[in-house]
């Protein structure tokens, strides 16, 4: 038995089976395919937009200069401390303000150059 | 070229051309869904919004009939995916079938016959319905069931030894 006869004998009995069935009207079918793809991606396009814009909200947001998070004062002296050419202690973050001037308070000595008892006064 | 009513979400499939497979397609779904007129409806309109929505995307790397056969074939594996049974085609033929004993005899046959092809595995059926009755070849028969070329031909291979002996056994039996 040859390929030939395979074929037709197979085709045959498919065919007469075929019968059975009523093919449906392609118009119909393809109307209600439409109808579903409209109603499915149509919601989807939606939420894509929406989410589409809060990223870009939310983006600005983040990027807005008036939002950024201010740097710490110990970032700060460490930063300066890096960039700097002077050197600054470390204990210098105890202080009440940055580079405060630790000397200011401290009272005016008045010289002498006048002896007694063999010690200045 | 664009045609003028190719599909949106699939520039290489045009309606027109749809149109034109829509009775064989019909015929592929029927027999994925053992011959189910609903269900083979329903799965053609499936694979319908797959192309409509661009999910199953048309590349034009083969023929329209190929890749629409590839794309019915797909869900109706994933729909039985878990279906054990399936209806069989003989009982809703033999219902329907007149009662003269000429029609009989013939139907006795056909019936033989397409039992021949059901008892065939899964693969060696598929690519006998695709290339013997939907005169596909065995490269686009593979494309459809999803394996390659060599996998095909040992499938068809196979099938073709297996329905020559039954077929010639069906008609000894019918001689003697």
């Amino acid at each position: 038995m040859d390929d030939r006869q395979i074929r037709e004998e197979i085709k045959k009995a498919a065919e007469a089976t075929q019968t059975v069935a009523r093919i449906p009207s392609f118009e119909e079918t393809w109307v209600v395919a439409e109808a579903e793809v409209a109603r499915t991606t149509k919601p989807r396009r939606h939420f894509g937009g929406w989410l589409a814009a809060a990223a870009v909200v939310g983006l600005a947001v983040a990027m807005w200069p008036g939002q950024q998070t201010e740097l710490s004062d110990d970032y700060m002296i460490a930063d300066a401390l890096l960039n700097s050419t002077s050197w600054s202690a470390p204990s210098d973050a105890l202080l009440p303000e940055h580079q405060f001037d630790i000397y200011q308070e401290i009272p005016f000595l008045l010289e002498s150059t006048n002896g007694q008892d063999g010690s200045l006064l | 070229m664009r045609d003028h009513d190719a599909l949106e979400n699939n520039p290489h499939i045009s309606k027109t051309a749809l149109e034109d497979i829509h009775g064989e397609l019909f015929g592929w779904s029927l027999s994925r869904c053992g011959f189910d007129n609903a269900v083979a409806e329903d799965l053609m309109q499936q694979a319908y919004v797959e192309l409509l929505s661009g999910r199953a995307k048309f590349d034009n790397q083969s023929a329209l009939k190929t890749f629409v056969f590839g794309v019915v074939h797909n869900l109706a594996r994933s729909r039985f995916r878990q279906q054990s049974t399936h209806l069989r085609l003989i009982d809703s033929f033999a219902a329907d079938q007149a009662d003269s004993s000429e029609d009989n005899h013939e139907h006795e046959n056909l019936k033989a016959v397409w039992e021949a092809v059901e008892s065939l595995p899964q693969r060696q059926r598929d690519i006998t319905e695709l290339v013997f009755i939907r005169d596909m070849t065995i490269e686009e028969a593979s494309k459809v069931m999803g394996v390659s070329l060599g996998t095909g031909r040992v499938h068809y291979d196979r099938a073709k030894k297996a329905l020559a002996h039954k077929l010639e056994q069906l008609h000894r039996e019918e001689f003697s």
